[in-house]
């Protein structure tokens, strides 16, 4: 009883708090407490958080002015034409019926019949959320986009800053806005200039310059693979992985000013972020093997080994035709330049590069789930583009069955011996209308054995689910790619448009045996998530990575010479019931240090072929490696680094730093220029290395 | 389908979404305890309220409560998908670290965290009681019409919340 008095007392004062009234002078003062901490509650506001608050609106009364004009349509539509001319209207009703049905069309129509279009309004804002504005206000958005591009890249080749210039621009990118003053400062004042082109709308919505919520971000953990003993282990498997998501998304992290999660980086997506100069392949196989070897640079006694492939190389007009799928989700979650709008922005830059063999479609799933662009040719860039651009965020996911639709339409429009794709943008936190992870797997793989593969795009900071979208593209024979900005959208989706799309080895595995006699321990330095058992190398059933045009893979091995001081392992007692194993004759002779197998299948092939290729030392200073090598290992020290790996011995950031400057070689997109930017920059963030 | 709307309603309908998002926003980001499902919610709230727009009867309460009511039930539709596992997303995981602002912005945020942290581990219906009571600003007997339960039901699950908060968060106190 005393409880319930207690209690009301205690909402009628509340009810004062919450109207702005003030309370009672004589409270018990635990119930004052009480009202305290409930006025706290109160005061708490998410509402900055939202990202669909404009564009939803925008998207509901643009709703409401279409269901208003199409009733108008419908009682115009009738009399005049039935009184006035009949005959005429007969003969010219099927034209006329297919200019209102198109939508140019009807924005004409209602331009002219409806009396106080509240139309413009809504569509200014809802253009923002379409990403349009920032390219500019011209009538042309991709030639202006184009230009921006064009000009970002010459600043890029113009030297120091320039890159990340174009990076903190908020016109480009949306959390740009995040970076805390100094470090970014010189870079965002600049970078304002760019975001000018901005059109009134970005003003009225200050979308990009909202702070970014780290809502939840998912990252699989990642243990380190740990030095093995030759003895024990005389096989190292894994599968081959040309995913270079993980060093797009630590930039982002270290251009907004913090250091990425260690579990977001894994270091063989930063090794093979890079492109190197490994030869064209000759003869029957799709791809050329390279092997180097030279003293470790961050431990002299131990060596580095470093095994690179390289597919074959196509020319764009001879790549097979596309029949690429794009599946967008355009939930209210994906509002933002830095979501829908650079997904609109890179897609733009692909649909550009498209022949008129190539198919497209467009399927979205948000509260408009369906069909946006049935399949059309790569000739009528125009209609691409102009669907494209209608794109908004809002609304609620309807939980639409998009990635079945996306599959049903790469069906139908299925092209033997062709690329067919399904392409999905999205932030991660994504509603696919299956009823659970396993279902959505068993989708994909299906789709998968049928020919249509599928390339995930992951963009957005907050709910960016980084694991599951790499496991998805992994299931789908796919590849998967974080898009932080306009210039990755650019180098995924036009500079290796023909590795993203086009799958020339499939199942790829790899496995080192290496000699005892040579060979006291090894550590394969990244790869954690892909390491294979060594029985599943000759296993045809096991799936693994995907090689396309023009990739290259690169896998680096730390290896502890036999004789070498060697304290990182712990030995065990000698075996009471077995002989060690011996090398075999021959190996203690030889100046071999491993042999390199390596299993692919033909895309269209269940049977896998062999190759091989034995490595020998050559007693090589690292000074003498490669200027290729040499950056490939900063870009693994570098990832070393950021993980605070316990294996990096010494390293420091400034070692890193000029290992990749020793290996910048001719770069001539900027690309390892920038990630020597990137290593000063976390040297200055990284508060455990001080 | 709003057939026969004239620009009267829209024009009101956009005024009320102004005034009225945020606070639907926030309630349904306490509720769930993610940006992203409190997007999908208002969103979804304000689409159901503007088909609805026309249906609305200032006899039968105000349009406070009215709102609230759809956003109470977009929510519940929102866990019943969830249910059935229609959405598909990982689990949730914790930001990795705050930004580190100023101190005092740090304690702001801090504080958030906190109160945040502490809506999180409210039972399910203490949760909805004192997300529709502190967001939503309806009345004890608005909610409990909605939640069907009395005034003083409602006023006594709305107090022993606040003490149970107050007692597993002390740094809440200050």
């Amino acid at each position: 009883m005393d409880e319930i008095m207690e209690a009301e007392r205690f909402s009628t004062e509340l009810d004062k708090i919450l109207s702005g009234r003030p309370v009672a002078a004589d409270l018990d003062p635990e119930l004052a407490k009480d009202l305290a901490f409930a006025a706290k509650l109160s005061a708490l506001d998410y509402s900055k958080e939202s990202r669909s608050k404009h564009p939803a609106k925008a998207k509901i009364l643009a709703k409401a002015e279409e269901g208003r004009l199409r009733a108008m349509l419908r009682r115009v539509g009738v009399r005049p034409l039935v009184l006035a001319a009949a005959s005429l209207a007969l003969i010219l009703a099927p034209f006329l019926m297919s200019w209102i049905a198109s939508d140019r069309g009807e924005r004409t129509f209602l331009a002219l019949f409806a009396p106080r279009p509240t139309m413009s309004a809504d569509a200014s804002t809802q253009g923002f959320g379409s990403g349009n504005n920032y390219f500019g206000s011209g009538s042309s958005p991709y030639e202006s986009g184009n230009n921006n591009i064009a000009a970002g890249g010459a600043i890029g080749g113009a030297g120091d800053g320039g890159l990340n210039l174009a990076r903190t621009a908020p016109a480009f990118r949306g959390a740009g806005a995040r970076a805390p003053g100094g470090l970014d400062d010189a870079f965002s004042r600049t970078g304002s200039a760019l975001s000018g082109l901005n059109t009134s709308a970005s003003e009225q919505i200050p979308m990009s310059a909202q702070p970014l919520p780290a809502d939840r971000e998912g990252y699989a953990f990642v243990q380190e693979n740990p030095f093995q003993k030759v003895a024990d282990h005389p096989l190292s498997t894994f599968s081959i992985d040309v995913d270079a998501a993980s060093y797009s998304n630590a930039r982002r992290f270290l251009n907004g000013g913090s250091m990425p999660p260690e579990d977001a980086v894994r270091i063989e997506e930063f090794i093979n972020y890079f492109k190197y100069s490994y030869p064209e392949p000759q003869g029957e196989h799709p791809f050329s093997i390279t092997t180097e070897v030279a003293a470790c640079p961050w431990n002299g006694t131990h060596k580095l080994v470093r095994v690179g492939l390289k597919a074959k190389s196509i020319a764009k007009e001879n790549l097979p035709p596309n029949n690429l799928v794009f599946l967008i989700d355009s939930s209210g979650s994906m509002a933002g330049a830095d979501r829908l709008g650079l997904v609109q922005a890179g897609l733009r830059l692909l649909v550009e590069q498209l022949r008129k063999e190539d198919r497209i479609s467009i399927v979205t799933y948000a509260g408009s789930a369906g069909l946006v662009l049935p399949s059309t040719s790569g000739a009528r860039k125009a209609d691409i583009l102009a669907a494209l651009d209608r794109l908004s965020a809002g609304g609620s996911t309807a939980g639409g069955a998009g990635i079945q639709l996306a599959y049903k339409v790469a069906a139908e429009n299925f092209i033997k011996k062709g690329n067919n794709r399904v392409i999905l943008a999205t932030d991660g936190d994504f509603n696919v209308g299956v009823t659970s992870d396993g279902e959505l797997t068993r989708l994909i793989e299906e789709k998968r054995e049928n020919g249509v593969f599928l390339t995930v795009l992951g963009v957005g900071t907050g709910n960016y689910q980084d694991a599951k979208m790499e496991q998805l593209a992994d299931k789908g024979n796919g590849n998967y790619a974080y898009l932080d900005d306009i210039m990755e959208a650019q180098k995924v989706l036009v500079k290796e448009m023909g590795g993203t799309l086009l799958t020339l080895a499939k199942d790829v595995k790899l496995q080192v045996e290496f000699n005892p006699a040579r060979v006291s321990s090894y550590k394969l330095i990244g790869y954690e998530n892909r390491v294979l058992a060594a029985q599943d190398f000759n296993d045809d059933k096991k799936d693994a990575g995907e090689l396309g045009a023009g990739h290259t893979v690169t896998a680096l091995y730390e290896v502890v010479p036999v004789g070498a001081k060697d304290d990182a392992l712990p030995t065990v007692d000698p075996l009471k019931y077995q002989a060690p194993a011996a090398p075999a004759p021959g190996a203690s002779d030889s100046k071999e240090l491993l042999t390199v197998k390596f299993r692919y299948k033909k895309p269209n092939e269940t049977k896998s072929l062999l190759l091989s290729r034995p490595l020998a030392d050559e007693d090589r200073a690292w000074e003498q490696a490669s200027p290729d090598f040499k950056f490939a290992a900063s870009a693994a020290g570098f990832g070393m680094m950021l993980r605070h790996s316990k294996t990096k011995g010494s390293l420091t950031y400034d070692e890193v730093r000029a290992m990749a400057q020793e290996g910048l070689g001719k770069d001539e997109d900027g690309y390892r220029s920038e990630m020597v930017r990137l290593i000063a920059k976390a040297k200055l963030l990284d508060s455990k290395e001080r | 389908m709003p057939t026969e709307m004239s620009d009267k309603p829209t024009a009101e309908f956009a005024e009320f979404y102004a005034s009225w998002f945020d606070r639907v926003y926030n309630y349904a980001r306490g509720r769930t305890g993610s940006a992203t499902r409190a997007d999908e919610i208002a969103a979804d709230t304000f689409e159901r309220a503007f088909r609805a727009w026309g249906k609305f009867d200032a006899k039968r309460g105000d349009r406070r409560t009215w709102l609230f009511t759809i956003a109470f039930r977009s929510v519940a539709d929102h866990f019943r998908a969830e249910k059935r596992g229609v959405w598909s997303s990982l689990e949730l995981i914790e930001p990795a670290d705050a930004a580190k602002g100023p101190a005092k912005e740090a304690e702001a945020a801090d504080e958030k965290r906190l109160l945040t942290q502490a809506l999180d581990g409210l039972e399910d219906e203490a949760r909805e009681v004192v997300s529709l009571r502190f967001f939503s600003g309806m009345t004890n007997r608005a909610i409990g019409d909605l939640l069907g339960l009395s005034e003083s039901n409602v006023a006594v699950i709305l107090f022993r919340s606040i003490r149970k908060l107050r007692k597993n968060f002390p740094a809440l106190e200050a």
